[in-house]
């Protein structure tokens, strides 16, 4: 008895609430749509973003392989060294002047980059004196094992002479005639002919070095989709270091402060206020603190002009937000007037929100200060502000740099 | 109306759907709005939570529309989504229970009596609204959509006793409520 009255009840609603129709209505429809639209761009920005940090990772990959390239190479100087227009050991031969012994010949490469000279005790009783080009590649042995004193034994009479660090910047070494002249003394005398008028680190440092930028410009900041851009302002630090041949990594602060106008449907605030009627348009002024992290290749390259192209992601932070609602017809959330100001501070960051690309010229004024221009695109990888909107901005970059 | 077997129109709606096409989106959402939107109503505390449930059920059935399976009915899979979108909506609510003062609710419908006033759908749903979530849900899991103690104690995470107790709860409470509201529906008797 108990149990059917029960199933009564169920029937009593499952019969009633069961089968229903109700209008479609659109504006439901509307909600949802954005959503999925929200939902697409936050996939197309992950896209990008791996994209980007894909394509940075694979700049500083090549970077690094280019580098250590290089400093294989500088190890590799000796063999440079040998290679240009010394003596050849064929012509020391014929000339009669020198008599090299062969065990020489056989000393293993890796000792040759550690140890100046291999003390000879052969057992010939003419004066044995090692080859010119043994000596030159002796020398500058020294100064990359960085040893000042060498000890030559020669048969009965032992002559001991120091040869300071010496650094060459000539490939073209003279000929000695060591038979002729005494064998003490050499050090000095070459060291003498060979001043060196800039080391090989100092070289380098002149061809990638740290530039530190002052930049200023204006960019067109808009609500992508929103179809308006406005003018606003950056001025900014930019600290560029060098890690191969061409390739900078770059960091700065850039302080901004952005305009820009929208229809409200493009704002989607985490937090919105409670509002008897929704604006119809918001204009925005944000002061922002833009930090890029970027790459930088220089593609082309002249005596006074470089041609580079960068890509990196920015950090936002939003120091001021004032947002202006503008009503249609009046009435706002907050009374009856036409407009409502919100404004937020210090609120909202972004780190890695913004994906940055820029190409540059620069113009070397001297040694030390360039100048340059630098129209950038900056999109953004998540919304941005207190109305998570998608805020991008295109502009152009002046930029005085000087080289440290 | 809606798609009560996957025809060709259906499938090709379904697939449009999968290549996140917008206008099979719309069709689809146009088809499954009435009955869906009737579920949220009747697991939603009120009309704005069943907007909010429609919404994230529909998101979800757009999201996860690969997963559909076409050898199965569209609509059981639409209204599953549903159900377990309105559930994860009061889960806290349901899990937490509700804290009544059961003796004033404890009825049981002694005699057979037909309802002497025809009731409409909003004054069902109305009622049906003022029942605590926990109670709500399993109402509508027992009585309306037809799943046993035992599916409902799985999906709610609940114990079997538990959902027992709540329809029971549930029933009592809605008789006491029509009769807040002059509903003649027999006689009812407080249980000792």
């Amino acid at each position: 008895m108990m149990e059917k009255d029960k199933n009564k009840i169920d029937e009593i609603f499952k019969d009633g609430l069961s089968d229903v129709y109700f209008e479609f209505d659109e504006s439901h429809w509307q909600n949802i749509e954005s959503r999925l639209n929200q939902s697409n761009r936050l996939k197309k920005r992950k896209i990008v973003l791996l994209i980007t940090l894909a394509t940075t990772v694979a700049a500083v990959l090549i970077a690094f392989f280019i580098w250590n390239d290089q400093l294989f190479k500088s190890n590799d100087v000796l063999n440079e060294i040998n290679e240009a227009n010394i003596l050849s050991e064929k012509e020391g031969l014929e000339n009669g002047t020198i008599h090299r012994q062969e065990n020489l010949r056989h000393e293993p490469e890796q000792d040759l980059g550690r140890v100046a000279f291999q003390p000879h005790t052969g057992m010939n009783s003419g004066l044995a004196v090692p080859s010119e080009n043994r000596i030159l590649q002796d020398i500058l042995l020294m100064q990359v094992a960085d040893i000042n004193l060498t000890r030559i034994q020669d048969g009965k009479q032992e002559t001991t002479f120091t040869i300071p660090r010496i650094e060459y910047s000539h490939r073209r070494l003279p000929s000695f005639n060591l038979k002729e002249e005494p064998i003490e003394g050499i050090g000095e005398r070459l060291a003498a002919v060979y001043q060196p008028k800039e080391t090989i680190g100092a070289m380098r440092k002149e061809e990638e070095r740290s530039v530190v930028s002052f930049l200023v410009g204006p960019d067109l900041t808009s609500v992508r989709g929103a179809g308006k851009s406005s003018l606003s302002e950056n001025v900014g630090l930019a600290y560029s270091y060098p890690l191969a041949k061409g390739f900078h990594v770059s960091v700065g602060a850039t302080y901004a402060k952005k305009n820009y106008k929208s229809a409200y449907k493009f704002y989607t605030p985490s937090n919105p206020p409670e509002m008897a009627q929704l604006p119809s348009n918001v204009s925005a002024v944000c002061d922002v603190l833009d930090v890029p992290l970027t790459a930088s290749y220089t593609v082309l390259k002249s005596k006074n002009v470089k041609f580079n192209v960068s890509a990196g992601l920015s950090s936002y932070f939003m120091l001021k937000e004032k947002y202006t609602f503008d009503y249609e017809g009046g009435g706002s959330y907050s009374g009856s007037q036409n407009s409502a100001v919100y404004e937020v501070n210090g609120e909202n960051q972004h780190i890695f929100g913004v994906a940055d690309f820029s190409v540059s010229i620069e113009k070397k004024i001297n040694d030390k200060i360039n100048i340059g221009v630098k129209p950038f695109v900056k999109m953004p990888l998540t919304g941005i502000g207190y109305g998570n909107v998608d805020l991008e901005s295109k502009g152009v970059a002046f930029t005085l740099g000087m080289s440290l | 109306m809606a798609i009560t077997e996957v025809d060709e129109k259906s499938i090709h709606i379904i697939k449009g759907c999968f290549d996140e096409d917008r206008r099979a989106q719309k069709d689809l959402y146009t088809i499954y709005y009435a009955m869906s939107l009737g579920i949220c109503l009747r697991y939603a505390n009120n009309r704005e939570d069943a907007l909010s449930i429609l919404n994230e059920g529909f998101f979800k059935v757009f999201k996860n529309i690969g997963k559909y399976d076409f050898q199965k009915p569209f609509s059981i899979w639409i209204k599953k989504i549903m159900t377990n979108t309105a559930i994860d909506f009061y889960r806290a609510k349901i899990k937490q229970g509700f804290l009544l003062d059961v003796s004033l609710y404890e009825h049981a419908i002694v005699e057979d009596d037909s309802i002497t006033q025809k009731l409409n759908y909003e004054d069902l749903l109305a009622m049906v609204q003022q029942l605590p979530p926990a109670y709500r849900t399993v109402f509508n899991l027992y009585a309306i959509d037809g799943y046993g103690h035992e599916e409902i104690s799985g999906m709610l995470g609940i114990a079997i006793g538990t959902s027992k107790s709540n329809l029971h709860k549930a029933r009592g409470r809605l008789v006491q409520i029509m009769e807040v509201q002059g509903v003649k529906f027999g006689k009812t008797q407080e249980k000792a």
